[in-house]
């Protein structure tokens, strides 16, 4: 009785002395110590750990620990409970299209003024399309680390097989549309298309650009928006446009096809002559032998516009050591911090400088045209930040997915805003 | 006997029709990460693949702390699972040794709790383990095994106790046996197939947990397995033979338990009838 009366004491002793496995290390004393909750790969998140050191090195005082998450999704899970349960991390990396949700609770420290005040980082240092989308209610609140944009990925060797020029500044829906045409075959004749002309994911995100293009508009109002606005003429041409691809030209794979080969599985293997991507999938293919691929803008047609990708170093409110904070987003944005990850080539920096040196656009290194990705940012737009956001994106994305692989053309306007009403109201004043 | 024959020829079929469904993705998970990482995936299944190398279990090592988290994931579920058969076992013993009302309603209650979903619970455990000072230790993800893992266990243990004659346990107690000699030297013997097949799921539980330490562990040092699949998973198409041998690797440990365990699945429980009556 006695003996199993200690096993018991002792198992509990153990459990609640568990910290981890070997241990918590040690802490020198006066020292500041933050945490950043990033997202990535692994190869990613090995650029933050270096970044980390080279700042412990400059700053010794001050240690930071890396929370490391893989997907965007768990890192959005982790953040909200912790969040919730009063431990946020001291600094996160986040997407503008997701932060909006904590910068609406008021939980988030605005960065924008004070960063600029300390005088190691300007305003003119980072590109305004960023520093536009991190800004709430007139506060810049979080400081943009990269800014990247859709464009197009090519396979030239399809493009010099099915002699069609290769895609150019300033090239057209027509030019686009034609050219997926021609891309598309069935190359061992059995009746069913091998080769086919674009990879396209049907999201509100991807569909966004070509309503732009055509002058039309996604929402009613950007900063306040209360509903969808793809019911103009406008919109609708642009719609009509992208759902032509399959229901009319069938030049991408169908839903069956998609889902059973992801379209970046299908490009990377020649399956795809164009695919419509962001610049992190230039990591993915620099790892592909034997695919001769290059990139381009996207297609225009009214105007040139293209849609913006960023993620920004974002503060907990509640952080207790904001000093050391700060001063490591000034570090990640100086020239010899935002050199590090600018080499992982996962994204486009933020920072002008960086993004213009030979560290970004490194002529060693695909793709050839890597100006692309900085040529477009002057023409990006972006969609809403608000709070909702996120939540709206993710019911609109499987709408806009039947929308456009079903045989009937629902008005995807209205059925949008059926689905996400609920949504912009209880977020509207 | 004819019938039964048939019935047997049947059985068999049956048996290797539902084996070759499930044993395929294990075959394909067996070879898929033999493919060459940076290729770009192969459509549908590829039973040889071409120059096969190791090369992705390699690079499943270097590219993420995997050795580690399989270490910290042994002994998470080390700990957890023998606190687990403790604290079930316990709780389904007092199930079968009470009476009257209080049990039903207690029946009731883990049915009940069975039924939460884990996502309810996340913020209430969370402000819990921050109040306590646990997050970022390993408490988190070990606590529900003081709680018999999960109510469902409690439940098996209630139901295996329940079928042992009654007045067994009786006559132990009148011999002057105490309520944890009881537990150990008759209860839990009796019941060693149910214990088998709850330290088996216990165990799978433990060990594939993914949202506990993606919610209450920091460090990259301290992170779990599962947690390395999911950030592996992350480079892309071209690499999933490197995301496949992760997987192969974890997957490992269970279908090698689940093997191991078999004899002891095949043992008949102690019921009634070991008395000869």
């Amino acid at each position: 009785m006695a003996r199993t009366l200690t096993l018991k004491f002792l198992l509990i002793c153990i459990l609640f002395n568990l910290s981890g496995c070997g241990g918590s290390e040690p802490t020198v004393s006066n020292s500041a110590v933050i945490q950043l909750q990033a997202f990535g790969d692994p190869a990613e998140l090995e650029s933050y750990k270096e970044l980390i050191a080279a700042f412990e090195r400059e700053n010794t005082d001050v240690r930071v620990e890396l929370i490391p998450v893989g997907k965007q999704k768990d890192h959005m899970a982790k953040l909200t409970t912790s969040f919730v349960g009063g431990k946020p991390p001291d600094l996160f990396l986040i997407n503008f299209r997701r932060y909006g949700q904590f910068a609406e609770k008021d939980v988030l420290e605005p960065l924008g003024p004070k960063i600029f005040e300390r005088g190691k980082l300007k305003e003119d240092d980072l590109y305004e399309q960023t520093v536009e989308a991190f800004t709430y209610n007139g506060t810049l609140t979080c400081i943009p680390q990269n800014v990247s944009s859709l464009v197009v990925y090519y396979n030239r060797t399809l493009f010099e097989q099915a002699n069609i020029p290769l895609p150019n500044d300033g090239w057209t829906w027509d030019d686009f549309l034609a050219a997926a045409k021609a891309l598309t075959k069935d190359t061992d004749g059995d009746g069913k298309t091998d080769v086919y002309g674009l990879g396209f994911e049907p999201t509100l995100i991807r569909i966004a650009p070509f309503l732009w293009q055509n002058r039309a508009e996604l929402v009613d109002n950007l900063s306040h928006p209360t509903r969808f606005t793809l019911g103009a003429s406008a919109a609708t041409e642009a719609l009509y446009f992208i759902r032509s691809w399959y229901s009319v030209h069938k030049i991408v794979p169908s839903l069956v096809e998609s889902k059973s080969e992801d379209p970046e599985s299908r490009f990377a293997r020649g399956g795809l002559g164009m695919i419509l991507q962001s610049r992190r999938y230039t990591a993915t293919l620099r790892g592909v032998p034997n695919l001769d691929w290059d990139v381009a803008p996207l297609p225009q047609r009214l105007q040139k516009v293209t849609v913006l990708h960023s993620d920004a170093y974002c503060m907990a409110k509640s952080s207790t050591a904001k000093d050391a904070a700060y001063r490591f987003i000034e570090f990640a944005l100086s020239p010899s911090g935002a050199e590090i990850l600018a080499k992982s080539g996962r994204t486009v920096p933020a920072v002008k400088s960086i993004a213009n040196s030979p560290v970004f656009l490194d002529p060693t290194q695909r793709p050839r045209s890597a100006n692309v990705f900085l040529d477009s940012i002057s023409t990006m737009r972006r969609t809403p930040n608000i709070g909702v956001w996120n939540e709206i994106e993710t019911r609109a994305d499987s709408i806009v997915e039947e929308w456009f692989f079903s045989e009937f053309n629902e008005p995807l306007g209205i059925e949008l805003n059926a689905a996400t009403k609920d949504l912009f109201q209880g977020d509207s004043p | 006997m004819i019938s039964r024959s048939k019935y047997n020829n049947w059985a068999v079929f049956t048996l290797v029709v539902v084996t070759l469904i499930f044993i395929f993705p294990i075959i394909s998970l067996v070879i898929a990460p033999l493919r060459q990482p940076g290729l770009p995936p192969p459509r549908g299944v590829e039973f040889i693949p071409q120059n096969p190398s190791l090369q992705s279990f390699k690079d499943a090592f270097s590219l993420v702390p995997l050795a580690r988290s399989i270490l910290n994931s042994l002994l998470v579920t080390g700990i957890a699972v023998p606190i687990t058969i403790i604290t079930a076992s316990w709780a389904g013993l007092a199930l079968t040794l009470m009476r009257g009302r209080l049990r039903m309603l207690i029946i009731g209650a883990l049915i009940l709790l069975a039924t939460v979903p884990v996502t309810a619970v996340w913020i209430p455990r969370f402000v819990l383990f921050d109040k306590l000072g646990l997050i970022g230790t390993y408490a988190p993800l070990i606590a529900p095994a003081l709680m018999g893992g999960s109510p469902l266990f409690v439940l098996f243990y209630a139901v295996a106790f329940h079928r042992i004659p009654h007045e067994i346990f009786e006559a132990a107690i009148l011999e002057g046996c105490g309520v944890l000699r009881l537990w150990w030297r008759v209860a839990l013997p009796l019941v060693k197939p149910t214990t088998t097949a709850i330290v088996l799921l216990s165990a799978v539980a433990f060990w594939s947990n993914f949202i506990d330490p993606l919610l209450y562990l920091k460090s990259e040092k301290d992170l779990t397995a599962p947690l390395m699949i999911h950030s592996l998973e992350l480079l892309g198409p071209t690499n999933w033979s490197v995301f496949l041998a992760a997987s192969l690797v974890v997957t490992i440990p269970v279908i090698v338990a689940f093997f191991a365990a078999q004899r002891l699945f095949q043992g008949r429980e102690r019921g009634g009838s070991w008395l000869g009556r």
